[in-house]
């Protein structure tokens, strides 16, 4: 069952540990950078013609005679974009990968959905092939967890840089974007991750693994199946081989956490094998001693 | 080389498809991977199988056809090229009981198999062998063969027996297998514990001995009896010899049904034999077991031990001969049914006999209705026909179906009686007063034992269909006969013949022998095809069985030879389960080894020694190639598993 009958319990329990214990640091009461018309006093620039008087500083006036108008913080709500993989790669097996990305994803959005975030949930393999609209409000957790547990991973191909420029040409409102995927993009995950960065999104890249990725345990003749392409490769796996393929996927996991360290983004790397409330607690662990 | 079965080599046909799997694109299991991302790196390197490339494990594969190479090459039994011509042979191995004898290299049949088997194994290519077991008798055990393994399987199922040893028949079998040959050899594989000068005369005849002398002493005769004249008296006999160069001691047990009934200490002398018997007195029988225990040979009459370097030569070789057993039969019981109109003698006789289970009538049973198991004595009283079954006519007063009666003959006078009968052994009528008899005329012509002077019949026999009948004509009311010792004498005589008991049934066999058993049936004996025969090493055979035609509910069991010595036990009726010592119903048979030539295990007969035989025909390296094919497949099967086979995970 994706969402047992103590779910929302357990996500209760996350909201308030985030409130006691990270509060600002992951998601509650972070706010835009935006100026405009807030209360908090921002900063100085120079008049130009046909801005509102109201503004200008007078005082500054009266004594220097320079024409300075004041800006003020604008206080926004935060907007928690949750790119969530959809693609058949996060079906492998017991199809836990897609079942703890769409738990986290739940988690998430309830944490925010409580501190009066807006929360949007895009499904993305190719492209964005579904999205749970922009919201906020707790009572909208519901409607949420039935968009997710709709969901299925059976989208043919990983495609993060289209989904990224689909999800762009939205125009979306900058916030924090949290990647759910197992980055198993043939073309790179640096493209897609680059263009959310430099639009002007905070990140956060979560990046689920199943065992038997990280270790596929198979030996002798073998048709490998591609459940994203269908591509069919017919080998003999020997034992180098695989101690091979165990080098390559740590070191595709060491290039992720190594793009985020490099541009100060949230990297959150996990097996399937724990649960999404352990994940979440040390993903806002990290968050408060990064 | 040259290979002695070519058809095996048909088997190299496998080589194609073994190549054609190597070729074949084989339906392989599909594993489901998230993405062929890291796959594809590593084949960058190493490419996957494509269609031209489907040849996988070109080394792997040579390996497969090399090994099939020696598997068929092993299934043809190929064999060395040797110089020696294709010869037949006939190899008879000795399984007496003496070849059960231990040697220092392990048991005399043991030894002679495994020549045997390195004789089979060297024999040149193209030549023919049979496989003769002997004891006194002859068993091809496999008839003339080129092929190998038939003879080494026979070689091995050949089973020791007890039974004495005698080669000759054996070697007439071999020379009718080997009929004309030329080239025709027989060897026989003994521990020569036989005496027969003829055959070292025979010129195919080579004798290759596996025995050196050893000390043994054993029971080389065991029997029981019961007296003939008193059935209540019983009598083990027991023989033992010492067949070695040594004063040996023993202590011979004899027990009873299980039960220790006797320990007797035995010391003798170098080649000594000594008879000992044991009395009992009893009606009951049992089985009774005589063993060899706490042997030990000594050098002189000291008993001291006997010298280091001849303990070896010097102690029991073989052990089958220290156990024997024979069956003593219950004495067995007799009905008997006295007709008399009051004769106190003539009871007290009857009920002194302890064997008998006397009845007494005055009258005869009304409408004829006899007991069939019974013997039935009429004293003066006769019925018009005379009961069917043994009978006795004491003083007969009446006409019957048998006789009339003519008068009365006053004071015979006893004059000739037949001796050898059994039932006028040990009796004289000449004391006897006679003051009258009766005058018989017979409807048949009878067989007189005892007659008068005149001829007149004093005692005689009758045979009938129903039954025999012994007539006494005296008049015992005014004969002292009743008085005198002579008539239980004559009463016991002719109630133990009547009743048939005269026990010829051997109480044990020799080993080897055949022997029909009577058998009591609990159902008529054409309802009961067969009957289970239970050795006494517990292997069990059907034995059929030939119905009585006289008796319905008995049959004989013909059944031998038994070659192995112990307590066979036969059960009668049919039934499927084995029979067990303990079962009342289950016939058994004791079988001994009993011979005082098997006993001793001295060679004795002048063997052609050719210890080095045969001289030529040894394979390279002491193993036929097949043994090196065989060794070579598992050395490549081992290889190419580890190369390419193996499945781990470091």
């Amino acid at each position: 069952m994706l969402f047992p009958p103590d779910f929302l319990t357990r996500l209760e329990y996350l909201s308030i540990m985030s409130k006691r214990v990270f509060r600002g640091q992951l998601l509650a009461q972070r706010r835009t950078r935006q100026t405009g018309a807030g209360i908090e006093f921002a900063d100085h620039r120079e008049y130009s013609p046909g801005e509102d008087l109201r503004y200008l500083d007078w005082n500054i006036y009266a004594r220097h005679g320079d024409l300075l108008i004041r800006r003020f913080q604008e206080e926004q709500d935060l907007h928690l974009w949750l790119l969530l993989d959809c693609s058949n790669s996060m079906n492998l097996a017991d199809g836990r990968k897609f079942e703890l990305a769409r738990q986290l994803a739940a988690a998430l959005a309830w944490i925010a959905l409580a501190d009066l975030d807006r929360i949007s949930v895009l499904a993305c393999a190719a492209g964005v092939v579904e999205q749970f609209p922009l919201t906020r409000g707790r009572e909208r957790i519901l409607p949420l967890m039935q968009f997710l547990e709709r969901l299925t991973a059976s989208r043919p191909q990983t495609s993060l840089l289209e989904s990224v420029r689909q999800f762009l040409h939205r125009r979306p409102r900058p916030g924090l974007a949290v990647i759910l995927s197992d980055l198993f993009d043939t073309a790179g995950f640096e493209a897609g991750l680059d263009q959310l960065r430099f639009s002007g999104f905070d990140l956060h890249v979560i990046q689920l693994h199943h065992p038997l990725d990280a270790d596929p345990a198979i030996l002798g003749d073998a048709e490998l199946v591609d459940m994203e392409t269908g591509t069919i490769l017919q080998t003999t796996i020997t034992e180098q081989m695989l101690i091979e393929y165990r080098r390559l996927f740590s070191q595709h996991q060491e290039s992720v956490r190594s793009y985020c360290a490099r541009y100060n983004l949230g990297c959150t790397q996990s097996s399937t094998q724990v649960q999404f409330d352990s994940l979440v607690m040390a993903m806002m662990k990290q968050s408060a001693t990064s | 080389m040259t290979f002695l079965v070519p058809t095996a080599l048909a088997l190299a046909a496998f080589a194609l498809p073994i190549t054609v799997l190597y070729i074949l694109k084989l339906r392989m299991r599909q594993v489901p991977v998230s993405s062929d991302l890291f796959w594809q790196q590593i084949f960058q390197a190493r490419p996957p199988r494509s269609f031209w490339n489907r040849f996988r494990h070109p080394l792997s594969w040579l390996a497969q056809l090399l090994i099939l190479l020696t598997i068929v090459a092993a299934a043809g039994d190929p064999r060395w090229l040797s110089d020696s011509p294709p010869h037949s042979l006939v190899l008879i191995i000795d399984v007496s009981a003496s070849m059960q004898a231990t040697e220092a290299g392990g048991q005399r049949l043991t030894l002679a198999t495994n020549q045997a088997r390195r004789i089979i194994n060297g024999l040149p290519p193209g030549s023919q062998a049979a496989v003769i077991a002997a004891d006194h008798r002859a068993e091809v055990v496999c008839g003339m063969t080129d092929h190998i393994p038939d003879l080494l399987r026979a070689v091995s199922g050949i089973q020791p027996s007890a039974a004495p040893g005698s080669p000759e028949l054996a070697i007439r079998a071999a020379a009718e297998l080997l009929g004309q040959t030329p080239a025709g050899e027989i060897i026989l594989l003994t521990d020569r514990c036989f005496d027969s000068p003829g055959l070292t005369d025979n010129p195919r005849l080579t004798i290759l001995s596996i025995a050196t002398p050893r000390s043994n002493i054993g029971i080389t005769n065991c029997q029981s009896l019961r007296n003939p004249d008193d059935p209540l008296a019983a009598e083990l006999l027991i023989a033992v010899t010492n067949s070695s160069p040594h004063i040996a001691e023993a202590t011979l047990e004899l027990r009873i049904s299980g039960t220790l009934s006797s320990v007797l200490r035995l010391k003798l002398s170098p080649n000594e034999s000594t008879t000992r018997s044991f009395p009992r007195v009893g009606p009951s029988g049992g089985i009774w077991q005589a063993e060899l225990k706490n042997i030990r040979f000594s050098a002189d009459s000291d008993a001291s031990a006997l010298p280091q370097d001849d303990t070896a030569s010097a102690t029991d070789a073989l052990t089958i001969d220290n156990s024997a057993v024979a069956i003593l039969p219950d004495a067995p019981r007799q009905r008997v049914l006295l007709v008399s109109p009051g004769s106190l003698f003539v009871q007290k006789v009857l009920e002194a006999d302890p064997l008998t289970e006397l009845t007494v009538l005055q009258q005869p049973p009304p409408d004829n209705a006899w007991p069939q198991d019974h013997t039935v004595v009429l004293h003066e009283t006769i019925p018009r026909q005379l009961p069917g079954g043994p009978v006795i006519v004491l003083d007969p007063r009446y006409d019957c179906d048998a006789w009339n009666i003519r008068g009365t003959r006053e004071n015979p006078l006893p004059a000739q009686s037949v001796e050898t009968h059994p039932i006028t052994r040990n009796f004289r009528l000449d004391d006897v007063l006679i003051p009258a008899a009766s005058e018989l005329e017979f409807t048949q012509q009878p067989r007189i034992l005892a007659a008068a002077e005149d001829g007149l019949p004093l005692c005689c026999l009758l045979q009938r269909p129903q039954g025999q009948v012994v007539v006494i004509p005296l008049h015992l009311t005014q004969s002292d006969l009743a008085f005198r010792t002579v008539f239980p004498i004559l009463m016991s005589n002719t109630l133990r013949w009547l009743a048939g008991h005269s026990d010829t049934t051997a109480s044990a066999l020799q080993a080897g022998q055949q022997t029909a058993v009577p058998l009591p049936l609990t159902a008529p004996a054409t309802s009961i095809p067969n009957s289970l025969l239970r050795s006494p090493a517990g292997k069990l055979t059907r034995i059929p069985l030939v119905p009585d035609t006289a008796a319905p509910l008995s049959a004989t069991a013909l059944t031998g030879p038994l070659r192995e010595a112990g307590l066979w036990l036969i059960e009668p009726n049919g039934s499927n389960a084995p029979p067990n010592a303990d079962s009342t119903s289950a016939v058994p048979i004791a079988v001994n080894v009993a011979s005082s030539m098997e006993t001793d295990l001295r060679p004795r007969l002048s063997a052609r020694m050719s210890p080095e035989y045969p001289p030529k025909a040894v394979p390279a390296a002491g193993r036929p190639p097949w043994f090196w094919l065989c060794l070579a497949t598992v050395l490549l099967l081992a290889s190419e598993w580890f190369l390419y086979q193996r499945r781990w995970i470091t």
